[in-house]
């Protein structure tokens, strides 16, 4: 213990000066080290929200939605423009260029602040645009380190720069609005990697959600609105081909296992009136097989629902009518996904529900050999429909209510 | 005979060799693998780790035969002074290139995805003086470091992972086998140049201090290794399917994928992190191995002086290897991968076979005498 102790008394002085000097310099360092010479503050941002691609004479028209802090800040107090919303805390700005970079280069010059993406959380392209191929887009999206790969894609067959020069009364940003809708799953709920992966997948092919621009209320600027769901855009190979609403979007979206909120309403036969259901959980899952060189799907779709308005005259709760109930809406949801099918293999000649991929992961060898002919056996492919239906509730009441006198009859 | 006093229990071993390994691959291993083996890629760490598997018995099987040595010791007496020289010689040179390599890619990385517009030179600097003091204060400290960043490293890939789940989806996982065995295997060569790494054991072994549960400690290493490359590629596999080979960092993409209630998101932090964490272990375990190769073949008593100009000299090659960053990945892809089994795998495993057969020759020699 003493040796010890004194060795290192010894060598302390020599040590202790280097160790001084070093510890100093360190501390010191500090003052240097708390640089700001290249900083990057919040007000030095233009913080992107939304991007939207328009087309402009064979050249990409860019938007961008950008978040104006200052407004949001200040609360309640809208006593700024009058022109402006309270919620209005967003501004566009527009740029061309002969590709999407060139654009989003051009942008910046018309941005006093720093462009900043890695908040964009929506894409919205025009149908124009994906008409002449969405490849240079996904491209850029995928490899412009700034952009999110989660951002949601939209089509809209208006332009996408006035769906971002939207102020909306209810959202902070139309972007925002936009992503709340996807969400609530009102349409299909497709990322930048989704997009790519669907494209360049087998299928090569996608959905996207169809937004237009609901007409302000009488009174209020023409900004000062929503954007809204209304139908999907088809995408075939890589190009915008064809525009669905409703019935047949319904249909597409079951067969893509993403159809959520819906109320539709079923005629009984043999009565006046109808029976509307409320879809409380639909699954759909594909099924394919091979036998005999012979190439078929089987489309399985388990739907439940809710009754909420019958104004036929017979009562849910009985058990004939019920299983009528069930009866129509099944027909009719084979209806709708016949459509559909009818839609896809014979019209677009487009396998927008992914049959590919579902051959490829259970066929892997006949798959890889009659890849080539992959659209003429969709095209002639056999498929089978088989859905069912339960209701599960009939809401809150049994027996169809606002029949003058019905209260007495029993 | 060795140049640092310091020891090491065998468990700390095992723990210093996981970001050794896993550091650089859980970022850039999925999209090579997949490039070769497609769909299959997840079975490609296992075939990989058949290699470490065989370099941990090679660096255990050296060491049996002559204990406490390292490997450069021992080559001067298996294959006499001069090819041991020689032998050793090869280490030299080609150290500082793996070195600089894992240091660029480092760069590299945090440049393109944390900080643009820090010079290169600033990241990589840093990190080197870092990794020099960790070093300089001999095998112990480093290997305490690990200790403590392996455990952070492995909360954050595990939360990561978890925060994913609810994108993930299994049914990707089919088709297997889509054209048979031969892709798996071809694309288990990245994985396994770094499972060759696992020789860095031949060069750390006599620091161990309990050398009889060595080996169980190794396997459980690299059982982990291997474990973790199988989830990484399994969860890049799942989110990004076919595309995952189309991106330069899947994992990185992974983790900006996050979208949790609207505002746990923007957290590719944590991947950076957990890079830096792993990164910082690997650096200093290979300048570590550098400085005691370098200090062992001059014959020097202790490894500390040469620490800091060693680690100079590799910040300089991180710079001469490649000019890019699609080199680093280019190299890393094609010739890069031959060019570490040769060192980490095929030399050791030939010093082996000579150190065999010199004692059966020996013994064959003894019992024609008596």
């Amino acid at each position: 213990m003493t040796t010890c102790k004194r060795s290192e008394r010894e060598s302390f002085p020599v040590r202790s000066r280097w160790k001084t000097a070093f510890q100093a310099l360190t501390l010191f360092s500090f003052l240097l080290l708390a640089g700001c010479w290249d900083r990057i503050e919040v007000n030095d941002l233009a913080i992107i929200l939304a991007t939207g691609i328009d087309t402009k004479d064979d050249q990409v028209e860019l938007t961008a939605q950008i978040f104006i802090p200052r407004k949001a800040g200040s609360g309640s107090g809208g006593s700024g423009s009058s022109e402006a919303s309270q919620s209005g805390v967003t501004m566009i700005r527009t740029a061309v260029g002969s590709n999407v970079a060139e654009a989003m280069n051009r942008l910046q010059r018309k941005v006093s602040r720093n462009v900043f993406w890695g908040h964009c959380e929506v894409i919205v392209i025009s149908e124009q645009a994906s008409k002449q191929g969405l490849r240079q887009y996904l491209d850029f999206f995928l490899r412009y380190t700034q952009i999110r790969e989660h951002a949601y894609v939209f089509s809209t067959d208006q332009k996408a720069r006035d769906m971002l020069a939207l102020l909306p009364p209810l959202e902070r940003s139309s972007a925002e609005s936009l992503r709340e809708m996807s969400n609530l799953k009102l349409g299909t709920r497709v990322t930048v990697l989704n997009l790519a992966q669907s494209i360049e997948g087998p299928s090569r092919s996608a959905v996207l959600s169809r937004m237009l621009i609901l007409k302000p209320a009488s009174g209020q600027s023409t900004y000062t609105s929503d954007p809204y769901v209304r139908g999907l855009s088809l995408i075939k190979e890589d190009r915008y081909v064809k525009t669905v609403t409703e019935p047949m979007s319904v249909g597409v979206l079951m067969l893509l296992n993403q159809l959520n909120y819906i109320i539709m309403p079923v005629e009984i036969e043999g009565n006046e009136g109808n029976v509307s259901i409320r879809l409380i959980s639909m699954k759909t899952t594909l099924t394919p097989a091979i036998s005999n060189n012979e190439w078929s799907m089987k489309i399985k779709v388990d739907a439940k629902g809710e009754v909420v308005l019958n104004t036929t005259s017979k009562s849910i709760a009985d058990p004939q009518m019920n299983t009528m109930v069930e009866q129509q809406w099944k027909e009719k949801l084979t209806g709708l996904a016949k459509d559909a099918l009818m839609l896809s293999q014979k019209q677009l000649k487009t396998d927008f529900f992914g049959f590919s991929g579902q051959f490829r992961r259970h066929y892997p060898r006949k798959w890889k050999a009659q890849k080539r002919n992959w659209d003429e056996i969709f095209e002639n492919m056999k498929v089978e429909v088989r859905v069912d239906t339960l209701i599960t509730s009939s809401g809150k009441s049994t027996y169809p209510q606002g029949v003058p006198g019905q209260g007495v009859q029993y | 005979m060795l140049t640092d006093k310091g020891r090491i229990s065998e468990v700390q071993l095992a723990i210093l060799l996981l970001p050794t390994v896993l550091a650089t691959s859980i970022l850039s291993v999925p999209s090579m693998t997949m490039h070769y083996a497609g769909h299959d890629m997840w079975l490609s760490p296992i075939w990989g780790s058949f290699i470490g598997l065989i370099v941990i018995g090679i660096s255990l099987g050296i060491h049996r035969l002559y204990p406490n040595k390292t490997i450069i010791q021992s080559s001067l007496q298996i294959i006499g002074w001069f090819p041991g020289k020689l032998f050793g010689l090869a280490y030299l040179i080609y150290l500082p290139h793996l070195t600089g390599l894992i240091i660029r890619e480092y760069g590299e990385f945090i440049v393109t995805n944390a900080l643009p517009r820090t010079p290169l030179f600033v990241v990589m600097g840093t990190m080197v003086i870092v990794c020099t003091l960790n070093v300089r204060l001999g095998i112990e400290v480093v290997g305490r470091t690990s200790q403590i960043f392996v455990t952070i490293i492995t909360a954050l890939l595990l939360l990561t992972f978890l925060l994913l789940i609810k994108e993930l989806r299994p049914q990707e996982l089919l088709p297997v086998f889509e054209d048979g065995m031969l892709p798996s295997m071809l694309g288990s060569i990245p994985p396994a140049a770094w499972f060759s790494e696992y020789i860095v054991i031949a060069f750390l072994l006599p620091y161990v201090n309990h050398k009889r549960q060595v080996g169980k400690a190794m396997i459980g290493s690299l059982l982990f290794t291997t474990m973790t490359m199988i989830v990484t590629n399994l969860v890049c596999l799942f989110l990004l399917g076919d595309l995952t080979d189309s991106f330069t960092f899947p994992m990185l993409i992974a983790a900006r994928y996050i979208t949790i209630a609207d505002f746990l998101q923007h957290i590719e932090a944590v991947i950076v992190a957990v890079w830096i964490f792993g990164i910082f272990v690997k650096i200093s375990v290979f300048l570590y191995i550098f400085s005691t190769t370098t200090a062992e073949w001059f014959g020097l008593n202790d490894y500390k002086p040469v620490v800091a100009p060693l680690a100079f000299l590799c910040l300089a090659y991180s710079y001469w290897v490649v000019s890019s960053h699609p080199d680093v990945a280019k190299l890393l892809s094609v010739s890069g991968n031959l060019y570490t089994l040769m060192l980490l795998f095929c030399f050791p495993a030939l010093l082996y076979v000579c150190a065999l057969v010199r004692k059966l020759w020996n013994e064959r020699m003894k019992g024609g005498a008596t």
